[in-house]
């Protein structure tokens, strides 16, 4: 098989992302462009806050310091020849003017310091409401793994509801409240227009939150370096009405119905006769694998391959045929199907919704 | 006391060329005399020289990098090799560029400024030498034995801070880690030899009249620096032993899997690799602390309290490691601990920048390569330092860090830094080592070619980074809003690498060619400038004993000389 | 350039003194290894009492006091012997040196009996 053509192929694909993820999901508008001078929710507006003033204070002083700069190199360049005859005064230091320039830094200093530490704890002590919705976000080699909280548990305790994976769904204008765990190595949790980031380490839950102001789609990533496909590590936000989000919520709790085609039925046969169920779940089956992201809800998402290519027949395909030509390095191995199996997998897949 | 103790062999090689092949200045001859030469100055010369070597190295993978960052979805490069390419470039300038080529300066400056006729210890001089040349080489064969019987690996691709668990043998397979692990452990060694060598130098071998407040402030500069060293390098150490013990002995202090902490390694290490950034620009201070008031025509501005900047430096930079890690999900309290420190690192590094400023404030600045170069030391590190308070703001920092904010910050550190006052120094002292100056055209292309370059390649990332774009991306997707400054990025290195072109070909070029520099070319006032160039290796025939701070300005206005006014 | 006759502040012509290359050498030395001791230090004490699984470390092991005695011991001992070479009594420092010794390879038996039995 030829390299090339499937890179070009792979190139196309990725090119091709944004106009159907458009097409397919009109509901919220995307957000691709992850500023963080754009915060659309409340932790994200806190630290722009504080990032503004920084900003500003690092501005004036740069202005200042780099005109002291030019001032000194344009004022005191030396005239050629005649000028360096004779030294100029030998200056060796003045008490008062170091001190000027000591004590100002420090009075700078502390303003950034009272700023600082009442932004972190505003956002670090921010006290969790009791309409928080609670996710569980946990980070695998390169993909992200999330469980909703099955309503009415106790706090402090878990009952993971449904899982799914990559896309988060959340409400607008209520505080979801995030749990970060890893699987394997360390990864980063990032949407910048959410919130800044916190990491996900093996052996620790930490915690984040956020509360969106607004409808949409958030890109965002992970944000330390944890493997070969790191950069395709990708996350999405769907910041939903409450009505959308309850919706969304029962839709994914429930188990996709079986397959009606003969195209799917032969697919989801030979999903079961490999090695799939192994690593995959997809709920009201048999297969309950937790290695793999869980596929109950696949047809339901807007990429595969954690943000790797738009999710839809031919990039299925692709991916069925080798994981990684699509996402070098993947730990899914190559299942070795043949053409038609793999039409009839992805047909199965696609009726996952 | 006029024949130091190396002149005997020096008579010995006039006399006597004996067998063929070992005549003075022949292909063996010098390769025999770099082997076995224990001279701090010719040490310090094949440790500026081997640094440019692996700078060139480490510099093409970034410019190989940036070819793949070009444009999004670029498939120049394999996801693996890409990660294995900023793992060495990161690696390498760090460990093999940045600490030799500073180790150099020293190794080269410190005694001459001093009035030493060698370093304390020549031959563990000579040891730190071969033990950093050889641990870069061990680096870069990982390149061929890092897979190891496994057929996997090659070299490291785990970043240059190796962050637990990705280096245990569960996901660094081969010995690409072990390579990694050894090269730096190996070179430590040599950097603490080379460090203890440099206080032990300072404290005991400065000549009549030298006494620590009439230092240099260079080698003042660098006292610190080498006790920097030898308290940052040993946990560095520390850390790779634990880090070969889990992967070989089945130790589990950093090996998630079987109970270690993630979190300890990142301690560990930011206790080094914090230190670890200032031991890299405080030399940059050392050169800009020679250089501005040469090119002045004064005497530094404020003596004493650069004194005391550079110790409170060196001594907040050891609390202040874990603004490396605010997104790890530190207490409220620990976070703004670490900010406060952070943030007071920016008053004395403000003296600094304002001393120079008061240094070169009514003097008569002579804008030769040496200055141009710390004048855009002066404007870089300013940008460097700001945004190094911006990342210092710790709710900010929850989304600069890992960001291209970071990288663009510490290249800003590193190249508009450090970079610029190795090249500032390499044109202020190679006259003296070598008895030429270095060509004034192709220095003025180097120098706006470059400055150009870097600011070209450097600054869009401040933006990306503001963009949300990571840092250690192999690729990206189009319509993040991360393609023109990616691509403006990569067009800067076409200029950096041309600038870097014709400083290679200077210093060749003027090697032979240059016009030749005489004892004191800029009229300068420290003690290196009072022997010949390039020194003999014994450096002053008698040696000197100073009154004040610049003894050559004694020498050349004795009706008025420093000595009164200190 | 010459440095011999040059005008000379008053109160310079004091003796010239500096510390002992041999004594800063080790000073640093002695630096360097608190560095790369302390790391390990600290590493030890944030796994004290910590095991994933049963034995624990409290169950199975004992402090081996002797040992440390011996081993902190022999920089005492070695002291002393050092201080009757300084005086050339060659028996003195033979018999505090054997000491040492002795103590010395008590502590590394010791150690390796430790290691042979957890391990294997």
């Amino acid at each position: 098989m030829g390299t090339g053509k499937l890179r070009l192929s792979k190139t196309l694909a990725a090119l091709a992302l944004m106009a159907p993820l458009a097409a397919a999901q009109a509901d919220e508008p995307l957000r691709p462009i992850a500023n963080m001078f754009d915060p659309l929710s409340k932790p994200a507006e806190m630290i722009h806050d504080s990032a503004i003033i920084t900003l500003i204070i690092c501005t004036v002083i740069f202005l200042i310091v780099t005109g002291m700069l030019v001032y000194v190199c344009v004022k005191f360049r030396s005239r050629g020849a005649i000028d360096e005859r004779k030294e100029p005064p030998q200056i060796y230091g003045s008490s008062q003017i170091e001190l000027a320039w000591t004590i100002i830094p420090i009075i700078i200093t502390v303003v950034l310091i009272l700023i600082t530490t009442r932004t972190i704890g505003e956002i670090q002590d921010h006290a969790v409401p009791a309409n928080a919705v609670h996710i569980r976000v946990i980070g695998h080699q390169w993909w992200w793994e999330i469980h909703y909280q099955k309503p009415g548990a106790k706090p402090g305790e878990w009952i993971t509801d449904f899982t799914t994976a990559n896309e988060i769904h959340v409400p607008v204008n209520v505080h979801t409240e995030i749990t970060l765990e890893s699987a394997d190595v360390l990864h980063s949790f990032w949407v910048a227009q959410l919130n800044g980031k916190t990491d996900l380490i093996p052996g620790l839950k930490n915690h984040t939150w956020i509360e969106p102001r607004t409808t949409g789609v958030f890109f965002g990533n992970c944000a330390e370096y944890c493997g070969t496909q790191h950069a395709n590590m990708q996350l999405k936000v769907f910041v939903q009405t409450p009505g959308d989000f309850a919706a969304w919520k029962i839709a994914q709790a429930t188990p996709a119905p079986a397959p009606a085609a003969a195209e799917a039925i032969a697919g989801k046969q030979v999903f079961f006769a490999n090695s799939c169920v192994n690593c995959h779940k997809v709920d009201g089956t048999t297969a309950i694998g937790v290695f793999g992201p869980d596929l109950s809800r696949l047809a339901t998402r807007m990429t595969i391959g954690a943000g790797v290519a738009a999710n839809n027949q031919e990039n299925l395909r692709a991916w069925m045929r080798d994981p990684s030509h699509l996402k070098p390095g993947v730990l899914m191995p190559n299942m070795q199907l043949t053409e038609t199996e793999v039409d009839q997998v992805v047909a199965f897949l696609q009726t996952l919704k | 006391m006029a024949h130091g103790p190396t002149t005997a062999s020096e008579e010995y090689i006039e006399v006597a060329p004996s067998r063929p092949g070992q005549e003075k200045g022949s292909f063996t001859r010098i390769i025999q005399e770099l082997v076995f030469t224990v001279d701090h100055k010719k040490l310090g010369l094949m440790y500026i020289g081997s640094g440019l070597f692996f700078f060139v190295i480490a510099g093409l993978m970034a410019t190989l990098i940036r070819i793949q960052l070009a444009i999004p979805n670029n498939h120049f490069l394999e996801p693996d090799v890409f990660n294995r390419f900023f793992t060495m470039h990161g690696t390498a300038m760090v460990f093999i560029v940045g600490m030799p080529i500073i180790f150099g300066f020293a190794n080269y400056l410190v005694p001459i400024m001093i009035g030493a006729r060698d370093m304390a210890y020549p031959r563990m001089n000579a040891f730190g030498f071969w033990m950093f040349f050889f641990s870069g080489f061990l680096l870069y064969a990982s390149y061929f034995a890092g897979p190891g019987l496994y057929n996997a690996g090659s070299a490291p691709d785990v970043g240059w801070f190796a962050y637990s668990p990705l280096t245990s043998r569960a996901f660094s397979r081969g010995h690409s880690s072990d390579y990694w692990t050894l090269a730096l452990f190996s070179g430590g060694i040599g950097s603490i030899a080379t460090a203890i060598n440099l206080i032990v130098t300072t404290v005991s071998l400065r000549c009549k009249g030298m006494t620590l407040g009439r230092m240099p402030l260079f080698v003042w500069t660098f006292l610190v620096v080498a006790f920097l060293v030898i308290i940052a390098m040993p946990p560095l150490a520390a850390c790779q032993i634990m880090l070969l013990l889990d992967r070989y002995l089945g130790a589990a202090f950093f090996d998630t899997q079987n109970g270690g902490s993630a979190i300890l390694w990142q301690h560990f290490f930011w206790i080094f690799g914090h230190p670890e950034v200032y031991i890299l620009i405080l030399p940059g201070f050392a050169i800009m602390n020679e250089i501005v008031p040469v090119f002045s025509r004064k005497p530094i501005f404020g003596y004493p309290i650069m004194v005391a900047a550079n110790l409170m430096i060196a001594f907040i930079s050891l609390g202040v490691w874990a603004h490396h890690m605010f997104t790890v999900g530190m207490s409220s309290v620990g976070n703004a601990f670490f900010a406060i420190t952070t943030m007071l690192v920016a008053v004395p590094t403000g003296i600094k920048i304002f001393n120079w400023l008061g240094t070169m404030h009514g003097g008569k600045i002579r804008m030769e390569l040496p200055m141009l170069f710390c004048i855009m030391f002066l404007f870089q590190f300013l940008i460097a330092g700001l945004t190094g308070i911006m990342l210092a703001v710790a709710p900010f920092d929850w989304q600069l860090s890992d960001s291209y904010f970071v990288v663009a910050h510490f290249h800003y550190v590193l190249i508009g830094g450090l970079l610029f006052t190795i090249f500032a120094g390499i044109y202020y002292w190679y006259p003296k080592a070598f008895g030429r100056m270095l060509d004034n055209k192709l220095g003025h292309l180097h120098f706006w070619l470059f400055t150009i370059g870097f600011h070209v390649t450097f600054f869009p990332q401040h933006i990306s980074g503001f963009l949300g774009m990571p840092r250690r991306y192999y690729t990206y997707d189009a319509g993040r809003g991360w393609d023109l400054w990616n691509m403006i990025s990569t067009i800067g290195v076409i200029f950096q690498a041309a600038g870097i072109f014709f400083f290679v070909l200077n210093l060749i070029w003027s090697y032979w060619k240059g016009r030749k520099a005489g004892d004191d070319p800029w009229d300068a006032w420290t003690l290196e400038w009072a022997t010949t160039s390039p020194p003999p290796d014994y450096n002053f025939e008698h040696l000197p004993v100073v009154h004040s701070r610049r003894p050559l300005w004694d020498l050349k206005h004795p009706d008025d000389p420093d000595w009164k006014y200190e | 350039m010459e440095f011999i006759n040059q005008p000379v502040p008053e109160g310079e012509e004091a003796p010239w003194r500096l510390p002992s290359t041999r004594k800063a050498g080790m000073i640093c030395l002695i630096l360097t290894e608190s560095a790369l001791f302390s790391i390990f230090v600290v590493a030890f004490v944030f796994y004290m009492g910590k095991s994933l699984n049963p034995p624990y470390p409290s169950q199975i092991m004992e402090p081996p006091w002797l040992a440390s005695a011996s081993l902190i011991g022999s920089s005492f001992t070695i002291m002393i012997a050092e201080w009757f070479l300084k005086r050339n009594r060659t028996f003195g420092f033979n018999i505090w040196w054997i000491i040492t010794v002795l103590m010395g390879a008590y502590f590394l038996g010791f150690t390796a009996y430790e290691w042979h039995d957890l391990i294997y």
